[in-house]
């Protein structure tokens, strides 16, 4: 894990990424923070199906997702993901984005944006703050 | 920039006007604004203009566009291609006379059924006013304390930036709540209040807030929002102590709230204020 809440849930993440280089490469950075429940798909679309067969306790806590890709980008998985899953995390792996990119992924409802090449350590920090807003999440839900 | 607000929303009026006439049979009036860099040469070529940062505002139009021999007069005094009544022939020499006495400028392009373009030049000015720290009471200035600003509108970011710098404050940035936690673990002990905007995408400013009280339950917040009152807000989810301002925001309202907050002892009373404009 992660997070400085060694108490919280190891997080449960989806990684959509067309690159197979990409995909192994993050998923053993992923595993090096401590992150074993890795769902993996190649496409939005493949994310989109993948995530609408989940529910209860094995749902997902945060997409990574890549921006380009084909069949289904990462924009608009983001769009379809907010149609569905308005709470659900979502950072997006980014290149070299416009400001004009940028600005319509957050109208989207982006949570967070992660550079392309990021170091461990930057995406540790990313998941950090995931952990923190998913630990909080579901004590407010068992709150309320 | 720095001008005449009254004068530039009439200069902007009389160049939409103009358009709004130059396409009888409807079109595209587009308005645009942004900071250009103007050279030597461009300058030596206009009365009154210096080389620097300029902003430039145009009104573009695709209406039936203005002749050459038309060009030539288009900004003088009662000149006019109107009919009878229709047009007094001041608006753009108003626009001239607007642009020349700001230090600026006013330059024309047009092709014949295609369209028209104006653009008005005015001198970009990279500090805020000194007005701005002018209104507020002495005893509300900063005094070198740090402020996490989290606010996911750029333009509004660098506005509430340098506003906050103006009133003697250290600030740091983030443009969402993900980027305001990553900001805030990385110089927690550094940071004094957190001034951010309610409604972001994904995690709201009320979540932020009571996502860092967790860990520093003493933290200080004010809270800026857009809506006119809190029924626009989620009400469940209002934090305790904290402070609203209602946008826009003024900075002597802004510099009371902060003081008031960043000078209040560890415990607070429950609730939350407003200032400005009641939320």
């Amino acid at each position: 894990m992660t997070t400085n809440d060694k108490n919280a849930d190891p997080l449960r993440i989806l990684l959509v990424e067309d690159s197979i280089e990409s995909m192994n490469l993050t998923k053993s950075i992923l595993n090096d923070l401590g992150i074993t429940q890795i769902f993996a798909a190649k496409n939005g679309s493949e994310a989109f199906d993948l995530i609408g067969s989940l529910d209860g306790e094995d749902f997902i806590d945060l997409v990574l997702c890549d921006w380009h890709m084909p069949v289904m980008n990462g924009m608009e998985l983001l769009r379809q993901i907010r149609t569905s899953y308005p709470d659900l995390l979502f950072v997006m792996i980014t290149g070299q984005a416009d400001h004009s990119s940028v600005a319509e992924a957050k109208a989207f409802g982006v949570s967070g944006f992660i550079k392309k090449p990021f170091s461990p350590d930057e995406l540790g920090k990313k998941l950090d703050v995931a952990s923190r807003i998913i630990s909080h999440r579901k004590l407010e839900a068992l709150v309320s | 920039m720095e001008t005449d607000a009254s004068e530039f929303s009439q200069a902007l009026v009389n160049l939409v006007i103009n358009a709004r006439d130059a396409m009888p049979r409807g079109g595209c009036i587009k308005i645009t604004s942004r900071v250009v860099e103007l050279d030597e040469e461009f300058a030596a070529m206009h009365q009154k203009l210096s080389a620097g940062r300029f902003v430039e505002v145009a009104v573009k139009d695709n209406g039936i566009g203005i002749d050459e021999d038309t060009l030539k007069h288009i900004f003088e005094p009662f000149f006019t291609t109107k009919d009878q009544g229709k047009g007094t022939g001041l608006g753009l020499a108003m626009v001239y006379g607007f642009a020349q006495n700001s230090q600026g400028s006013v330059e024309v392009e047009s092709t014949l059924e295609a369209g028209t373009t104006f653009k008005i030049y005015l001198p970009a000015v990279d500090q805020i006013p000194q007005t701005v720290v002018a209104e507020v009471e002495k005893e509300n200035l900063g005094q070198g304390e740090t402020i996490l600003l989290v606010e996911d509108d750029p333009p509004l970011l660098e506005l509430t930036r340098e506003m906050l710098t103006s009133l003697g404050y250290n600030v740091l940035t983030a443009s969402d709540g993900f980027e305001a936690m990553e900001v805030e673990a990385a110089h927690g002990s550094e940071i004094d209040l957190v001034l951010s905007d309610v409604v972001m995408p994904s995690i709201s400013g009320f979540e932020v807030a009571a996502i860092m009280r967790e860990t520093r339950p003493d933290m200080k917040f004010v809270f800026m929002s857009g809506y006119p009152n809190r029924a626009g807000i989620s009400n469940e989810n209002v934090p305790d102590n904290c402070q609203f301002l209602q946008k826009p925001v003024r900075p002597s309202h802004l510099a009371q709230a902060l003081r008031i907050e960043l000078d209040r002892a560890g415990t607070h009373a429950p609730g939350c204020s407003s200032y400005g404009n009641k939320l």
